[in-house]
Protein backbone atom coordinates (compact mmCIF):
# COMPACT_ATOMS: atom_id res chain seq x y z
CA UNK A 1 0.00 0.00 0.00
CA UNK A 2 1.50 3.56 -1.19
CA UNK A 3 1.32 6.52 0.92
CA UNK A 4 0.38 9.75 -1.67
CA UNK A 5 1.90 13.14 -0.91
CA UNK A 6 0.35 15.90 1.27
CA UNK A 7 0.24 17.94 -1.56
CA UNK A 8 -1.45 15.50 -3.64
CA UNK A 9 -4.51 14.98 -0.82
CA UNK A 10 -5.06 18.70 -1.15
CA UNK A 11 -5.43 18.68 -4.75
CA UNK A 12 -7.24 15.31 -4.12
CA UNK A 13 -9.80 16.91 -2.13
CA UNK A 14 -9.96 20.15 -4.46
CA UNK A 15 -11.07 17.99 -7.14
CA UNK A 16 -13.80 16.30 -4.89
CA UNK A 17 -15.25 19.57 -4.11
CA UNK A 18 -15.73 20.60 -7.62
CA UNK A 19 -14.17 24.08 -6.82
CA UNK A 20 -11.15 25.86 -7.65
CA UNK A 21 -8.00 26.57 -5.16
CA UNK A 22 -9.15 30.30 -4.57
CA UNK A 23 -12.97 29.34 -3.86
CA UNK A 24 -11.74 26.54 -1.39
CA UNK A 25 -9.43 28.97 0.34
CA UNK A 26 -12.13 31.74 0.92
CA UNK A 27 -14.96 29.39 2.17
CA UNK A 28 -12.24 27.43 4.58
CA UNK A 29 -11.78 31.54 5.77
CA UNK A 30 -15.61 32.33 6.14
CA UNK A 31 -15.96 28.88 7.90
CA UNK A 32 -13.03 30.27 10.72
CA UNK A 33 -14.48 33.41 11.14
CA UNK A 34 -17.57 32.55 11.69
CA UNK A 35 -16.26 29.60 14.17
CA UNK A 36 -14.05 32.84 15.52
CA UNK A 37 -17.63 35.04 16.16
CA UNK A 38 -19.62 32.08 17.68
CA UNK A 39 -16.66 31.93 20.14
CA UNK A 40 -16.98 35.41 21.14
CA UNK A 41 -20.63 35.57 21.17
CA UNK A 42 -20.93 32.20 22.78
CA UNK A 43 -20.41 33.96 26.82
CA UNK A 44 -23.26 35.94 26.50
CA UNK A 45 -25.65 33.54 25.40
CA UNK A 46 -24.27 31.32 28.24
CA UNK A 47 -24.99 34.35 30.44
CA UNK A 48 -28.47 34.54 29.07
CA UNK A 49 -29.24 30.76 30.18
CA UNK A 50 -27.91 30.43 33.44
CA UNK A 51 -29.84 29.47 36.55
CA UNK A 52 -30.44 32.50 39.11
CA UNK A 53 -29.45 31.60 42.24
CA UNK A 54 -29.47 32.63 45.97
CA UNK A 55 -26.44 31.93 48.07
CA UNK A 56 -26.59 31.22 51.79
CA UNK A 57 -24.31 30.36 54.47
CA UNK A 58 -25.33 26.88 56.50
CA UNK A 59 -26.73 28.04 59.60
CA UNK A 60 -23.78 26.54 62.54
CA UNK A 61 -25.44 23.65 64.49
CA UNK A 62 -26.07 25.13 67.50
CA UNK A 63 -24.85 22.88 70.75
CA UNK A 64 -28.12 20.99 72.37
CA UNK A 65 -27.34 21.29 76.43
CA UNK A 66 -29.35 18.80 78.31
CA UNK A 67 -30.96 20.24 81.36
CA UNK A 68 -32.90 19.07 84.64
CA UNK A 69 -31.65 15.34 83.72
CA UNK A 70 -32.88 13.99 86.90
CA UNK A 71 -35.96 15.84 86.99
CA UNK A 72 -37.00 14.97 83.50
CA UNK A 73 -36.04 11.01 84.07
CA UNK A 74 -37.93 11.07 87.26
CA UNK A 75 -40.60 13.41 86.58
CA UNK A 76 -44.00 11.11 86.94
CA UNK A 77 -42.53 10.15 90.37
CA UNK A 78 -41.84 13.54 91.32
CA UNK A 79 -45.31 14.74 89.87
CA UNK A 80 -46.79 11.99 91.45
CA UNK A 81 -45.70 13.88 95.00
CA UNK A 82 -46.64 16.98 94.35
CA UNK A 83 -50.30 15.91 94.02
CA UNK A 84 -50.37 14.22 97.05
CA UNK A 85 -48.81 17.38 99.17
CA UNK A 86 -52.43 19.73 96.84
CA UNK A 87 -54.92 16.85 98.19
CA UNK A 88 -53.72 17.60 101.95
CA UNK A 89 -55.57 19.91 103.78
CA UNK A 90 -53.89 22.81 105.34
CA UNK A 91 -55.89 23.23 108.28
CA UNK A 92 -56.06 26.95 110.36
CA UNK A 93 -52.48 27.33 109.03
CA UNK A 94 -52.71 30.20 105.80
CA UNK A 95 -55.88 32.10 106.99
CA UNK A 96 -55.59 35.77 107.14
CA UNK A 97 -57.64 38.18 108.42
CA UNK A 98 -58.97 41.01 106.37
CA UNK A 99 -57.01 43.44 105.78
CA UNK A 100 -58.14 47.14 107.90
CA UNK A 101 -59.29 49.19 105.00
CA UNK A 102 -57.54 52.22 106.65
CA UNK A 103 -54.18 50.65 106.31
CA UNK A 104 -55.22 50.28 102.40
CA UNK A 105 -55.62 53.87 102.69
CA UNK A 106 -52.60 55.52 104.56
CA UNK A 107 -50.67 53.70 101.20
CA UNK A 108 -52.91 56.24 99.21
CA UNK A 109 -52.18 59.19 101.40
CA UNK A 110 -48.90 58.66 101.00
CA UNK A 111 -48.84 58.63 97.52
CA UNK A 112 -50.49 62.12 97.26
CA UNK A 113 -48.65 63.48 100.16
CA UNK A 114 -45.20 62.64 98.09
CA UNK A 115 -47.14 64.07 95.11
CA UNK A 116 -47.63 66.90 96.58
CA UNK A 117 -44.19 67.66 98.13
CA UNK A 118 -42.87 67.10 94.91
CA UNK A 119 -45.26 69.94 93.19
CA UNK A 120 -44.12 72.30 96.54
CA UNK A 121 -40.61 72.01 95.15
CA UNK A 122 -41.17 72.54 91.19
CA UNK A 123 -43.10 75.86 92.57
CA UNK A 124 -40.41 76.91 94.87
CA UNK A 125 -38.02 75.94 92.90
CA UNK A 126 -39.44 78.51 89.97
CA UNK A 127 -39.78 80.77 92.35
CA UNK A 128 -36.65 81.44 93.10
CA UNK A 129 -35.96 81.88 89.04
CA UNK A 130 -38.47 84.73 89.66
CA UNK A 131 -36.32 86.89 91.76
CA UNK A 132 -37.60 89.88 89.48
CA UNK A 133 -40.86 89.81 87.79
CA UNK A 134 -41.23 91.76 84.48
CA UNK A 135 -44.89 91.54 84.08
CA UNK A 136 -48.72 91.72 85.55
CA UNK A 137 -48.40 88.05 83.92
CA UNK A 138 -45.91 86.67 85.56
CA UNK A 139 -48.14 88.06 88.67
CA UNK A 140 -51.05 86.31 87.98
CA UNK A 141 -49.11 83.23 87.03
CA UNK A 142 -47.88 83.44 90.52
CA UNK A 143 -50.92 83.93 91.92
CA UNK A 144 -52.05 80.38 90.49
CA UNK A 145 -48.61 78.92 91.85
CA UNK A 146 -50.08 79.88 95.15
CA UNK A 147 -53.37 79.13 95.20
CA UNK A 148 -52.05 75.53 94.10
CA UNK A 149 -49.83 75.38 97.05
CA UNK A 150 -52.95 76.19 99.29
CA UNK A 151 -54.48 73.39 97.93
CA UNK A 152 -51.97 71.03 98.61
CA UNK A 153 -52.25 72.29 102.04
CA UNK A 154 -55.76 72.06 102.58
CA UNK A 155 -54.78 68.18 101.42
CA UNK A 156 -52.33 67.23 103.68
CA UNK A 157 -54.39 69.27 106.76
CA UNK A 158 -57.36 66.60 106.08
CA UNK A 159 -54.62 63.92 105.58
CA UNK A 160 -53.04 64.76 109.38
CA UNK A 161 -56.91 64.70 110.33
CA UNK A 162 -57.43 61.72 109.10
CA UNK A 163 -54.15 60.25 110.69
CA UNK A 164 -55.18 61.83 114.17
CA UNK A 165 -58.67 60.54 114.47
CA UNK A 166 -57.05 57.05 113.60
CA UNK A 167 -54.32 57.19 116.18
CA UNK A 168 -54.45 60.20 118.67
CA UNK A 169 -58.40 59.21 119.55
CA UNK A 170 -58.11 55.75 119.39
CA UNK A 171 -55.29 55.70 121.70
CA UNK A 172 -55.15 52.68 124.47
CA UNK A 173 -53.16 51.60 127.89
CA UNK A 174 -53.39 47.90 128.26
CA UNK A 175 -52.58 45.86 131.60
CA UNK A 176 -51.81 42.10 130.93
CA UNK A 177 -51.97 40.23 134.13
CA UNK A 178 -50.39 36.82 134.30
CA UNK A 179 -51.42 34.37 136.30
CA UNK A 180 -49.50 30.77 137.26
CA UNK A 181 -50.65 28.73 140.31
CA UNK A 182 -53.70 26.91 141.93
CA UNK A 183 -54.54 27.35 145.55
CA UNK A 184 -55.84 24.01 147.15
CA UNK A 185 -57.39 25.23 150.15
CA UNK A 186 -59.34 28.39 148.78
CA UNK A 187 -59.95 27.73 145.01
CA UNK A 188 -59.32 31.08 143.48
CA UNK A 189 -63.00 32.65 141.68
CA UNK A 190 -61.85 35.86 140.76
CA UNK A 191 -58.75 37.93 140.43
CA UNK A 192 -58.80 41.69 141.79
CA UNK A 193 -56.43 44.73 140.53
CA UNK A 194 -56.20 47.62 142.18
CA UNK A 195 -54.99 50.42 139.91
CA UNK A 196 -53.09 53.61 140.89
CA UNK A 197 -55.98 55.70 141.24
CA UNK A 198 -57.85 53.39 143.85
CA UNK A 199 -59.95 52.05 141.37
CA UNK A 200 -60.53 48.25 142.03
CA UNK A 201 -60.99 45.92 138.51
CA UNK A 202 -62.50 42.13 139.41
CA UNK A 203 -61.56 40.05 136.96
CA UNK A 204 -63.73 36.48 137.25
CA UNK A 205 -62.32 32.96 136.40
CA UNK A 206 -64.50 30.48 134.59
CA UNK A 207 -64.21 27.14 134.92
CA UNK A 208 -61.40 26.71 131.97
CA UNK A 209 -59.31 28.97 133.83
CA UNK A 210 -59.33 27.23 137.13
CA UNK A 211 -58.98 23.89 134.88
CA UNK A 212 -56.30 25.39 133.52
CA UNK A 213 -54.30 26.55 136.52
CA UNK A 214 -54.26 23.50 138.62
CA UNK A 215 -52.97 21.84 136.03
CA UNK A 216 -49.60 24.08 135.95
CA UNK A 217 -51.10 26.50 133.20
CA UNK A 218 -50.78 30.28 132.41
CA UNK A 219 -53.98 31.93 132.37
CA UNK B 1 8.42 6.57 36.86
CA UNK B 2 5.18 5.18 38.09
CA UNK B 3 6.58 4.79 41.68
CA UNK B 4 8.55 8.28 41.69
CA UNK B 5 4.61 10.05 40.56
CA UNK B 6 3.08 7.97 43.04
CA UNK B 7 5.57 9.04 45.90
CA UNK B 8 5.04 12.61 44.51
CA UNK B 9 2.04 12.67 44.86
CA UNK B 10 1.73 10.87 48.28
CA UNK B 11 4.65 13.64 49.07
CA UNK B 12 2.44 16.60 47.34
CA UNK B 13 -1.10 15.36 49.13
CA UNK B 14 0.91 15.29 52.53
CA UNK B 15 2.32 18.58 52.26
CA UNK B 16 -1.24 19.85 51.26
CA UNK B 17 -2.89 18.20 54.39
CA UNK B 18 -0.51 19.32 56.93
CA UNK B 19 -1.86 23.28 57.34
CA UNK B 20 -5.42 21.80 57.24
CA UNK B 21 -4.45 19.48 60.29
CA UNK B 22 -2.61 22.37 61.63
CA UNK B 23 -5.64 24.73 61.41
CA UNK B 24 -8.11 21.81 62.75
CA UNK B 25 -5.52 21.27 65.85
CA UNK B 26 -5.45 25.07 66.34
CA UNK B 27 -9.13 25.23 66.27
CA UNK B 28 -9.90 22.24 68.50
CA UNK B 29 -7.34 22.59 71.14
CA UNK B 30 -9.02 25.73 72.62
CA UNK B 31 -12.41 24.40 72.59
CA UNK B 32 -11.03 21.30 74.27
CA UNK B 33 -9.32 23.72 77.17
CA UNK B 34 -12.39 25.86 77.24
CA UNK B 35 -14.65 22.95 77.87
CA UNK B 36 -12.65 21.87 80.73
CA UNK B 37 -11.92 25.50 82.03
CA UNK B 38 -15.26 26.09 82.46
CA UNK B 39 -15.72 27.69 85.97
CA UNK B 40 -17.58 26.03 88.60
CA UNK B 41 -20.02 27.68 90.51
CA UNK B 42 -22.23 26.53 93.31
CA UNK B 43 -25.72 26.91 92.86
CA UNK B 44 -26.47 30.20 94.04
CA UNK B 45 -24.03 32.01 91.83
CA UNK B 46 -26.17 31.67 88.84
CA UNK B 47 -29.54 32.47 90.82
CA UNK B 48 -29.73 36.11 90.34
CA UNK B 49 -29.57 36.30 86.51
CA UNK B 50 -31.87 33.26 86.15
CA UNK B 51 -34.38 34.81 88.26
CA UNK B 52 -33.88 38.29 86.78
CA UNK B 53 -34.57 36.52 83.36
CA UNK B 54 -37.67 34.30 84.96
CA UNK B 55 -39.25 37.68 85.93
CA UNK B 56 -38.83 39.40 82.42
CA UNK B 57 -40.83 36.22 81.34
CA UNK B 58 -43.12 36.39 83.73
CA UNK B 59 -43.53 38.98 86.90
CA UNK B 60 -45.05 36.68 88.95
CA UNK B 61 -42.67 33.70 88.24
CA UNK B 62 -40.73 31.86 91.38
CA UNK B 63 -38.31 29.52 91.91
CA UNK B 64 -39.70 26.19 92.32
CA UNK B 65 -36.35 23.49 91.46
CA UNK B 66 -32.97 23.56 91.04
CA UNK B 67 -30.52 21.17 89.86
CA UNK B 68 -26.86 20.42 88.11
CA UNK B 69 -26.87 20.14 84.84
CA UNK B 70 -23.18 19.19 84.43
CA UNK B 71 -21.40 17.25 86.65
CA UNK B 72 -20.47 18.10 90.06
CA UNK B 73 -16.70 18.68 91.22
CA UNK B 74 -15.75 17.31 95.20
CA UNK B 75 -16.42 21.41 96.17
CA UNK B 76 -19.82 20.81 95.18
CA UNK B 77 -19.80 23.69 92.50
CA UNK B 78 -20.81 22.91 88.77
CA UNK B 79 -20.17 24.73 85.71
CA UNK B 80 -23.30 24.71 85.09
CA UNK B 81 -26.84 24.98 86.73
CA UNK B 82 -30.52 24.85 86.13
CA UNK B 83 -33.14 26.83 87.40
CA UNK B 84 -37.02 25.97 86.79
CA UNK B 85 -39.48 28.80 87.44
CA UNK B 86 -43.07 28.70 87.86
CA UNK B 87 -45.51 31.29 86.39
CA UNK B 88 -49.31 30.96 87.49
CA UNK B 89 -50.65 33.31 85.49
CA UNK B 90 -49.28 31.85 82.69
CA UNK B 91 -49.36 28.48 83.87
CA UNK B 92 -46.28 27.37 82.74
CA UNK B 93 -43.01 26.18 84.16
CA UNK B 94 -39.75 27.18 82.38
CA UNK B 95 -35.96 26.44 83.12
CA UNK B 96 -32.75 28.59 82.73
CA UNK B 97 -29.51 26.78 82.62
CA UNK B 98 -26.79 28.80 83.66
CA UNK B 99 -22.78 28.53 82.58
CA UNK B 100 -20.59 31.13 83.41
CA UNK B 101 -22.86 33.25 84.01
CA UNK B 102 -24.85 33.83 80.99
CA UNK B 103 -28.07 31.82 80.39
CA UNK B 104 -26.91 28.78 77.83
CA UNK B 105 -30.43 27.01 77.78
CA UNK B 106 -34.11 28.94 78.08
CA UNK B 107 -36.68 26.33 77.83
CA UNK B 108 -39.94 25.76 78.65
CA UNK B 109 -40.79 22.63 80.40
CA UNK B 110 -43.11 20.60 78.59
CA UNK B 111 -45.12 19.52 81.08
CA UNK B 112 -47.41 20.88 84.06
CA UNK B 113 -45.35 21.26 87.07
CA UNK B 114 -46.72 23.04 89.95
CA UNK B 115 -44.93 22.49 92.58
CA UNK B 116 -44.27 25.08 96.16
CA UNK B 117 -41.66 27.75 96.04
CA UNK B 118 -38.27 27.28 97.01
CA UNK B 119 -37.97 29.21 100.40
CA UNK B 120 -35.71 32.42 100.07
CA UNK B 121 -33.54 30.97 102.84
CA UNK B 122 -31.19 27.77 101.84
CA UNK B 123 -27.78 26.65 101.98
CA UNK B 124 -25.41 26.69 99.16
CA UNK B 125 -24.29 23.46 97.39
CA UNK B 126 -20.86 23.46 98.53
CA UNK B 127 -22.03 23.78 101.93
CA UNK B 128 -24.12 20.90 101.79
CA UNK B 129 -21.65 18.56 99.93
CA UNK B 130 -19.44 19.41 102.83
CA UNK B 131 -22.10 17.92 104.98
CA UNK B 132 -23.14 15.05 103.33
CA UNK B 133 -19.61 13.93 101.76
CA UNK B 134 -18.08 14.02 105.37
CA UNK B 135 -21.03 12.59 107.31
CA UNK B 136 -23.76 9.64 106.11
CA UNK B 137 -22.42 9.42 102.35
CA UNK B 138 -18.79 8.83 103.47
CA UNK B 139 -19.12 5.09 103.93
CA UNK B 140 -20.64 4.72 100.56
CA UNK B 141 -18.21 6.58 98.90
CA UNK B 142 -15.76 4.75 100.98
CA UNK B 143 -17.05 1.32 100.15
CA UNK B 144 -18.24 1.50 96.79
CA UNK B 145 -16.48 3.96 95.13
CA UNK B 146 -19.56 5.83 95.19
CA UNK B 147 -19.79 9.52 93.62
CA UNK B 148 -21.95 12.52 94.09
CA UNK B 149 -24.49 12.27 90.89
CA UNK B 150 -27.01 14.77 91.29
CA UNK B 151 -27.83 17.46 93.87
CA UNK B 152 -31.32 19.03 93.73
CA UNK B 153 -33.41 21.56 95.44
CA UNK B 154 -36.66 21.12 95.85
CA UNK B 155 -39.69 21.35 98.90
CA UNK B 156 -42.39 19.03 99.55
CA UNK B 157 -41.58 16.63 97.16
CA UNK B 158 -39.22 13.89 98.97
CA UNK B 159 -40.14 15.09 102.66
CA UNK B 160 -43.57 13.81 103.61
CA UNK B 161 -43.37 14.41 107.40
CA UNK B 162 -42.88 18.40 106.87
CA UNK B 163 -43.41 18.84 103.20
CA UNK B 164 -43.31 22.69 103.74
CA UNK B 165 -39.41 22.07 104.14
CA UNK B 166 -37.14 23.02 101.63
CA UNK B 167 -34.86 20.32 100.91
CA UNK B 168 -31.68 19.33 99.46
CA UNK B 169 -31.73 15.81 97.80
CA UNK B 170 -28.05 14.21 96.74
CA UNK B 171 -28.14 11.16 94.92
CA UNK B 172 -24.64 9.30 95.47
CA UNK B 173 -24.13 6.44 93.06
CA UNK B 174 -21.76 3.80 92.81
CA UNK B 175 -21.18 0.58 90.23
CA UNK B 176 -23.75 -2.76 90.71
CA UNK B 177 -24.90 -1.32 93.78
CA UNK B 178 -28.31 0.85 95.12
CA UNK B 179 -27.60 4.57 94.72
CA UNK B 180 -27.72 6.25 98.15
CA UNK B 181 -30.16 9.30 98.39
CA UNK B 182 -29.77 11.71 101.10
CA UNK B 183 -32.20 14.68 102.16
CA UNK B 184 -31.10 17.39 104.16
CA UNK B 185 -32.78 20.33 105.10
CA UNK B 186 -31.84 23.68 103.11
CA UNK B 187 -32.03 25.60 106.16
CA UNK B 188 -29.07 24.57 107.94
CA UNK B 189 -28.31 21.17 106.70
CA UNK B 190 -29.41 18.75 108.88
CA UNK B 191 -29.70 15.57 107.53
CA UNK B 192 -33.31 14.30 108.10
CA UNK B 193 -33.35 11.06 106.31
CA UNK B 194 -31.47 8.91 103.75
CA UNK B 195 -32.35 5.43 101.72
CA UNK B 196 -31.06 3.62 98.89
CA UNK B 197 -32.78 2.58 96.06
Amino acid sequence: MSVAPAGDARRGIVRALGMGPSQVAARVLTAVLAAALMACLEPGARAQEATVVRVERVRPKKEKLPTLRFLKENRDFIRAQYDLLRQKRGGDLGDAAEIDPRFLAYQKMLREALAARDTVAAADDSLKRRALLASIGDLARLEEQLDVMDRLLAGQRSRLSVLQEDFTGRQQTALIVVLKGFPARAPVAAVSITLEDGDTLTVPLTQAHRAALERGGIV
Amino acid sequence: MSDRTRHGRRHGRGVGLRPAWALLLVVLIPSAAGAADRAPMAARAGLDIATAAAHLWSPDAYLIYVENDEPIDSHGTAPRWGYLFHSPGLNKSRVYSVREGQIVVAEELGMKFEAPPIAGEWIDSDAVLRIADGGVAHPFRLEHDGRLDTMMLLRGAVEENRPDRTTWMLVYTAPNVPALFVILDAADGKVLRLWRG
